[in-house]
């Protein structure tokens, strides 16, 4: 299957050693590793966000040269950062991610993430997750080929985790490539592919279950399965 | 587009180029060409300046509120303002550049060099105190040495004319002058509407917007030239007059709903509609007392600063 | 010794020290150059003063009392403000002091040139520097309705010194609201001439600037330029120039 995104020489002086990355469609991978392992950087780079070095590829275009009106549409990214300083309402937050007005779509995500009933609350009221799930309607909203997502499921109540992989997974079977950055290694099981980071180098590359028993694991997280926890190593 | 409010700035216009009324209509009935000179060359100037001066405070105040992420940003607080008169002053007083438009560039190159000092002191993307603290540090020194450049100026008059500069004032003033404000102003302006939908884009952060394609740093940098040339351009024909850009667009957003980048358009009309309103009452002062325009806003946009001060510090600890 | 003889010596031993531009105008006018022993630092200022030129080579004071004493003076000429203070220190220090009020007709500005002239032994002189007053008092002149105009529009009271020559050089002051010019009276009922003042009209400022309005120049037809230099005092000066403005269009 050709891959949607091809990424070559990905970069980032002191965060990311060059590297190359390619994305079939319909999948989701995650990428995990401890803090400051480079995890962020890597889909900040895919991003294209501070001047990155390298190339993207998505679709057959190169990312660089798309317009602004067309990026959207091909690329999706959800910062860390969720702060929002303007009283934007959420229904006009989901639809900031649309070029054109497109009432039946915003409803549509809306309905999706269970966000109906907080559609004219204030977006700089709302709490974590409230905010994380209008933002990522937001990013939905365009249908982008790409999905770049950091840390969407932290901080969140585990039905709220469940709803937000369901969708993602509803993404990924639309024929997107869902890259999202994790922290808590107990839901690797819900993603096909797993990339791991050490020290701003990729140190695996597998299914979810090879990464856990794999040795590149323990030596990364310095800790090893015991059950459904860890034991320190 | 809200009708109303254009309804609204179209009758404030139309009041201040008919107050006051007797001595105009005297006038009409006896000497129609001598009325006709009165209107253009005197009030019209006033006029146009009073809506125009208006219109790219507060234009220029959203731009600023938007890239600073900042409800309190514009060109009064960041000192952007007082810059520009510092500029003006020198540029007039002390190297004889008395030209309507080179004098618009001296104050242009004022407000920018404020802005810059503003980045220097607080950063690129800094946080509300540091933004008030640099902003208004700014705004005195830049107004101290204003008025120690006008006291100390070749001409003795220089001193008198302090309070045209520090309080703002749209009296006397000719249609070369108000051209030589208002076209810089307008062109500027212009260029910030441009950016209206990438402005809105920004409320969800810098990382999405360069994400989506823009370069934050280069938006960052056309919009603080922009809104120094607008703002340094009107300033080096009335002087500089604080909160208009402030409050324009606070209230601008509550029209769009929050939306920063959309409410540029609108918040161009509010403060159209507030500076010339200020002018009216400016001129309803008892007669012979002068009541310096930047007076009247800040009586009037004082308490609302505070309030808006207020709230924002309501829904930062609530 | 002789009344003439005492007079001499008087004068000759005389160390003048003027506080005031005003002061310095008669004193420039009616000393000796030996008797000035100090002038204020505008009476030298070419950009305030019509007499500058006989100032050189003269020391300067502040206008203050204790500016002019390092020249040793032993007649110190002040007026108006400042006036009490000076007076009593300078009584207190032995110095002579002569303190003139503002003048408020010709006739004051008269007084006290016989004044200070008396005062510096050049009584002789008075006559003719006054004679040219004398001529123009003697022919009445026309009163062709006139405002003065200097910086930002402002211009004389009816009543004052200014007004005075003004009505002697033919021009008379219009009683105008605040006492300045309006664009708008300029417009709607401008006066007839506008005698306007180059004080400083080469340095800029709003002031100068207000006079640079379109409605302003289109009265060219109506504008006679006079030296506002010397209407800062009112004083001797003035007859120079009012005969000058006698000579021109009424």
């Amino acid at each position: 299957m050709t891959p949607l995104l091809v990424a070559t020489g990905l970069a980032m002086s002191g965060r990311l050693a060059p590297l190359d990355l390619s994305l079939p469609p319909g999948t989701m991978t995650a990428i995990i590793g401890p803090n400051g392992s480079g995890k962020t950087s890597l889909l900040r780079s895919l991003a294209r966000i501070d001047r990155p070095d390298g190339s993207v590829w998505i679709g057959g275009e190169n990312v660089d040269r798309l317009l602004p009106t067309r990026r959207a549409a091909v690329l999706g990214f959800l910062p860390a950062a969720r702060e929002m300083i303007w009283p934007i309402v959420v229904r006009d937050l989901v639809a900031l991610g649309l070029q054109r007005p497109d009432s039946g779509r915003v409803d549509a995500l809306l309905e999706e993430l269970e966000l109906a009933p907080l559609a004219d609350r204030q977006a700089d009221r709302l709490s974590t997750g409230e905010r994380v799930r209008a933002l990522l309607a937001r990013v939905l909203a365009p249908r982008p080929s790409v999905l770049l997502l950091d840390e969407p499921l932290s901080n969140l109540d585990p039905y709220w985790v469940m709803t937000i992989l369901q969708v993602l997974r509803d993404a990924a079977d639309e024929g997107a490539a869902v890259l999202v950055t994790l922290h808590d290694l107990h839901l690797l099981d819900a993603f096909d592919r797993v990339l791991m980071m050490n020290r701003g180098l990729m140190v695996s590359d597998a299914a979810p279950d090879v990464t856990i028993q794999g040795s590149s694991f323990a030596d990364t997280f310095r800790v090893e399965p015991n059950g459904p926890r860890w034991r320190l190593r | 587009m809200k009708w109303w409010l254009l309804a609204a700035v179209l009758v404030t216009a139309a009041l201040g180029l008919v107050t006051p009324w007797a001595p105009l209509m005297d006038l009409i009935q006896t000497d129609p060409s001598v009325a006709r000179l009165l209107l253009v060359e005197l009030r019209l100037p006033r006029v146009l300046l009073g809506l125009g001066y208006g219109a790219t405070l507060g234009l220029a105040g959203a731009a600023l509120q938007a890239i600073f992420a900042n409800p309190l940003a514009s060109p009064d607080i960041t000192g952007s303002s007082s810059g520009a008169a510092l500029g003006a002053v020198l540029g007039g007083y002390y190297l004889g550049l008395t030209g309507p438009l080179t004098l618009a560039g001296c104050g242009a190159a004022g407000a920018l060099l404020a802005l810059l000092v503003l980045f220097g002191l607080a950063g690129l993307r800094p946080d509300t105190s540091s933004l008030l603290l640099a902003g208004i540090a700014i705004s005195l020194a830049a107004g101290a040495l204003t008025s120690l450049a006008l006291a100390l100026a070749p001409s003795p008059f220089a001193f008198y004319d302090a309070f045209d500069w520090l309080m703002g004032s749209l009296d006397d003033r000719s249609l070369g002058q108000t051209g030589a404000a208002l076209i810089p102003a307008a062109v500027a302006g212009l260029w910030l509407i441009r950016h209206s939908a990438t402005l809105d884009r920004l409320a969800l952060g810098e990382d999405v917007l360069a994400a989506l394609g823009h370069d934050p740093g280069r938006l960052r940098a056309e919009v603080v030239i922009a809104s120094a040339v607008a703002v340094g351009a009107c300033v080096s024909v009335c002087g500089a007059v604080g909160f208009v850009g402030l409050i324009a667009p606070i209230a601008a957003r509550k029209l769009t709903r929050g939306h920063p980048g959309r409410a540029l358009i609108p918040a161009a009309l509010i403060g159209a509609l507030l500076l010339s309103g200020a002018d009216l009452l400016a001129r309803l002062a008892p007669l012979g007392r002068t009541i310096p325009l930047g007076v009247i806003t800040a009586v009037l946009g004082t308490p609302l600063f505070l309030w808006v001060l207020l709230r924002l510090r309501w829904r930062l600890t609530s | 010794m002789s009344a003439f003889a005492l007079a001499w010596a008087a004068s000759a031993a005389m160390r003048a020290a003027s506080l005031n531009l005003c002061t310095d105008e008669y004193l420039l006018l009616l000393a000796r150059p030996g008797q000035i022993a100090s002038i204020s630092y505008l009476g030298a200022e070419p950009a305030e003063s019509v007499l500058w030129n006989r100032a050189r080579g003269i020391h300067r004071n502040r206008g203050t009392l204790e500016s002019a004493l390092q020249v040793r003076p032993n007649l110190i000429l002040t007026m108006g403000g400042g006036g009490k203070a000076t007076v009593t220190l300078a009584a207190r220090l032995g110095l002579r002091v002569i303190d003139l009020a503002y003048p408020r007709s010709i006739a004051d500005v008269r007084a006290q040139a016989v004044r200070v002239a008396e005062a510096v032994g050049a009584s002789d002189r008075t006559g003719a520097l006054l004679a040219p007053l004398d001529r123009l008092q003697d022919h009445s002149a026309r009163a062709a309705d006139a405002a003065y105009l200097a910086g930002a529009g402002s211009s004389l009271d009816p009543v004052s010194l200014g007004a005075q020559w003004l009505a002697l050089a033919g021009y008379r002051q219009r009683l105008l609201p605040n006492g300045r010019l309006s664009y708008e009276l300029l417009v709607t009922k401008p006066p007839k001439w506008l005698i306007r003042s180059d004080y400083r009209a080469g340095q800029w400022s709003r002031s100068q600037a207000w006079l640079n309005h379109p409605l302003v120049r289109r009265l060219h037809g109506r504008i006679i330029p006079t030296d506002g230099r010397v209407w800062t005092c009112g004083g001797l000066p003035m007859i120079a120039e009012v005969a000058r403005l006698r000579r021109m269009p009424h």
